[in-house]
């Protein structure tokens, strides 16, 4: 049995390095996830996320350093390191000639053993299990990305990986990935996922870890980084914003007001917002809308992972 | 660098062994075409006595003289050979030539030169086929120790 | 997304993981084989061929003289299955070879689906050897009912008269014509294993199905150009389209073994060679694709 002590780690990498020509694509990482955690591998693209979870999979060799699940080393013989772990790096891929359930099956067998009742169980879980019989070249992407969790579950693992599993998806297929994320979180699983979405990560896990050029900016619980974060800024729209301005002015721990157009702009945390809120109520006015286009762990990841203060693309504000 | 010359000196030596071996042994040599030819002859002529519903008889080839058209130096090479056959068959003595053309694989066609396309009706089936004994294949053994230049 | 329920039953792991090894991995590996269209489109235009072959030349009052065998078509029906091997010796084999075995290897890269195997309960170890054997496997069963299936068509199509040895004696026992012919087909399967070999290593190395499909049909070519120059005869030898006439010897009469036995060791040498090349290349690559 390869099952973690109490406070074992089931990830841990110690000085983990690949390296691509003159490019570090992972460069010493030194990571934990622990049993039970919902740990985010935050990134923008290019940041190494894929490299680390291939080399956690035993896909490709690190250049230096190592990396071992539930203590025991992935190299060089991955099998017996990986027996409770399952996932996929990038868009999992299948045979496009044989249907859904026949890729199961396969590779059911490759897992030591076939359980037909388990891929039937699976194949409901991602709501695959009326088009269980079409070939995966008929399959959308985001048919493709549920196939790919049900296989990773199919191994009933211990740890869960999922590499950009939202990636690629239209806004349907996203609810779903992450509804279907939600429903795994609930049973326990240990889950390792990467994102560029800092409203992903927020939202599901527990833990996180920002990666920028291959290297770690930040390690540590997602309410810690919530801490840091700080004053987010916020966009306000009332009844009467003249009236509203003069609130938001004289009301303690709101700062950098302006009326910028039809809206005021203004910096402040999630307390002050919440009283403020009451406040303008209370001042006879309707709010039409307040929101923080760009969170404030939004606005920490971009100056983690860009060095400036960022300003979010129009995918990040809709999301 | 001294390593690449002594991987460059092996291969020389090699090759030369190849070369070496290649020019002392040809596969298609007279011995070898001289004792090869007569004996699938003397089948063929049964085989084609046996189809026609004959009494299969095997003719007694008593000499046989086969010369490369292409490599008249050495008689060795494949290509066109001919052969001249004196046999004997129900006591009545007989000569025929033969066409053979031998391939690169020591197999050969032969083809009696004045008669090539007779035919013979195969007398369990009433078939028109071509005559075993004017026309047959066959093969003989490269490795075989008959690399002499003539069977004598 | 309906229900929870199969993903909260979760049962607990007990005992450690069994492993699947390379003949699990034998066993999907065929399995994908026949799951693909085209290689059942192929075998059974393979396997019909010969069929369409004897019953046109039955049609025709010429016989194929300059192949070996051809002249006895109409003669013996155990001329059709000889006279098919004498033509796909030349460049079929090797075909059929690459065809299987050029592609087990690069479909993965094709399909990025290594990632997909390699994370399972497999070692790679396992998926090289289950895919070997699987890839053999499926080349010589193929060529094996090749074999049968020409057999089968000329007893149907002429009859079951006399088999005729290359030496051109007659063989009037059936079961003994049967076994000569079997023995033939046979032999040439060690130089067709070694040309399977030798597309499944380009298939690793190239992890291109294009190029693992196309590079052991130029090999085969290349080699076949030899065999027919006028060249060094020892290096004939020492191509793997020289065993694949071994069978001439062993039907001879008398019959001579020695071409067989060395086209063995010919055979096994390519096969080594290629196998261990392919195996290196394989366990210590990065699964960067897919
Ligand atoms: N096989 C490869 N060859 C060269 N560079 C690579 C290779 N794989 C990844 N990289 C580089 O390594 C860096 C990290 O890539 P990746 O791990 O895919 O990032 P992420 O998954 O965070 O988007 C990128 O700059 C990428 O271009
Ligand atoms: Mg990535």
């Amino acid at each position: 049995m390869t099952g973690a002590r109490e406070g074992e780690p089931v990830v841990s990498a110690q000085g983990l390095t690949k390296t691509y020509g003159a490019l570090s694509a992972v460069d010493h990482v030194d990571l934990e996830v622990g049993a039970g955690d919902v740990y985010g591998l935050l990134g923008p693209n290019g940041a190494g996320k894929t490299t680390f979870m291939r080399m956690l999979f035993g896909l490709i060799r690190p250049d230096s350093g190592e990396i071992s699940v539930s203590g025991v080393p992935v190299q060089p013989e991955p099998r017996r390191a990986l027996a409770e772990v399952a996932g996929f790096v990038e868009a999992p891929r299948f045979y496009p000639y044989l249907s859904g359930r026949k890729n199961l099956e396969l590779l059911g067998r490759l897992d030591g053993g076939l359980r037909p009742q388990r891929i039937n169980e699976v194949l409901e879980v991602v709501d695959l299990f009326d088009r269980r019989d079409s070939r995966v070249r008929e399959y959308s992407y985001g048919m493709v990305q549920r196939l790919g969790v049900a296989a990773a579950l199919m191994r009933d693992p211990r740890l869960l990986v999922l590499d950009e599993p939202t990636n690629g998806l239209d806004p349907a297929g996203i609810r779903d990935m992450r509804n279907l994320i939600h429903r795994l979180v609930d049973t326990g699983l240990t889950i390792l996922l990467s994102s560029h979405h800092m409203v992903e990560v927020d939202e599901i896990c527990t833990r996180v870890a920002i990666m920028r050029r291959g290297r770690l900016a930040y390690d540590g619980p997602i309410t810690e980084l919530r801490a840091q974060a700080g004053r987010a800024t916020r966009h306000l729209d009332t009844t009467d914003n003249h009236v509203a301005v003069e609130v938001c002015r004289g009301f303690a721990g709101v700062e950098h007001v302006q009326l910028d157009g039809p809206q005021i702009v203004f910096d402040a945390d999630e307390a002050t917002v919440e009283r403020l809120s009451r406040e303008l109520v209370h001042a006879g006015l309707g709010i039409h809308r307040l929101h923080a286009p760009t969170s404030a762990l939004e606005t920490l990841f971009f100056r983690l992972t860009e060095g400036g203060t960022g300003t979010p693309t129009d995918e990040e504000a809709a999301a | 660098m001294r390593h690449l010359r002594k991987v460059l000196a092996t291969t020389v030596a090699l090759g030369a062994v190849v070369v070496g071996a290649s020019a002392c042994t040809p596969d298609t040599t007279r011995g070898r075409v001289e004792n090869d030819v007569p004996a699938t002859f003397a089948h063929a002529y049964a085989l084609s006595e046996q189809l026609q519903g004959h009494r299969p008889v095997t003719p007694d080839v008593t000499s046989t003289e086969c010369h490369s058209s292409v490599n008249t130096k050495q008689d060795s090479q494949p290509g066109s050979w001919g052969c001249d056959l004196s046999y004997t068959v129900d006591g009545k003595k007989k000569d025929v030539s033969l066409l053979v053309l031998i391939d690169q694989l020591g197999c050969y066609q032969a083809s009696n030169t004045d008669n090539r396309n007779a035919m013979i009706t195969d007398a369990s089936t009433g078939a028109q086929l071509p005559d075993p004994k004017v026309g047959f294949d066959g093969c003989f053994d490269v490795y075989d120790n008959r690399t002499n230049t003539s069977n004598r | 997304m309906t229900t929870t329920s199969a993903a909260t039953t979760r049962t607990p792991i007990t005992t450690a993981r069994t492993t699947a090894g390379a003949g699990t991995v034998f066993g999907v590996e065929l399995r994908k084989l026949l799951g693909q269209t085209r290689t059942r489109v192929v075998a059974t235009v393979l396997l019909v061929a010969p069929w369409i072959f004897i019953l046109l030349v039955l049609h025709q009052d010429q016989l194929p003289l300059e192949t070996l065998y051809g002249r006895y078509l109409k003669t013996t029906g155990f001329a059709t299955p000889m006279v098919v091997l004498v033509t796909a010796t030349q460049w079929l084999f090797p075909l059929i070879a690459a065809f299987i075995s050029g592609d087990i290897f690069s479909s993965e890269d094709n399909y990025g689906t290594y990632k997909t195997i390699l994370t399972r309960s497999v070692s790679r170890r396992a998926v090289f050897w289950g895919k070997v054997t699987a890839a053999l496997v499926a080349t010589v069963g193929l060529v094996i009912a090749i074999g049968a299936s020409a057999l089968i068509a000329g007893l149907v199509a002429v009859g079951d008269q006399p088999f005729i040895t290359v030496g051109n004696l007659e063989v009037p026992s059936t079961a003994h014509a049967i076994g000569m012919v079997a023995e033939s087909w046979l032999s040439v399967l060690p130089p067709l294993i070694g040309f399977a070999s030798i597309a499944m290593c380009v298939s690793v190395l190239t992890r291109n199905s294009v190029l693992g499909v196309v590079v052991p049909v130029v090999i085969g070519l290349v080699f076949q150009m030899y065999m027919f120059l006028n060249a060094w005869d020892t290096v004939r030898h020492a191509l793997l389209n020289w065993p694949m006439n071994a069978w001439r010897g062993l039907l001879d009469d008398p019959s001579y073994a020695e071409p067989f036995l060395r086209g063995l060791v010919v055979s096994a040498i390519y096969t080594a060679v290629a196998l261990t090349i392919a195996y290196v290349v394989f366990h210590r690559r990065d699964i960067q694709e897919g």
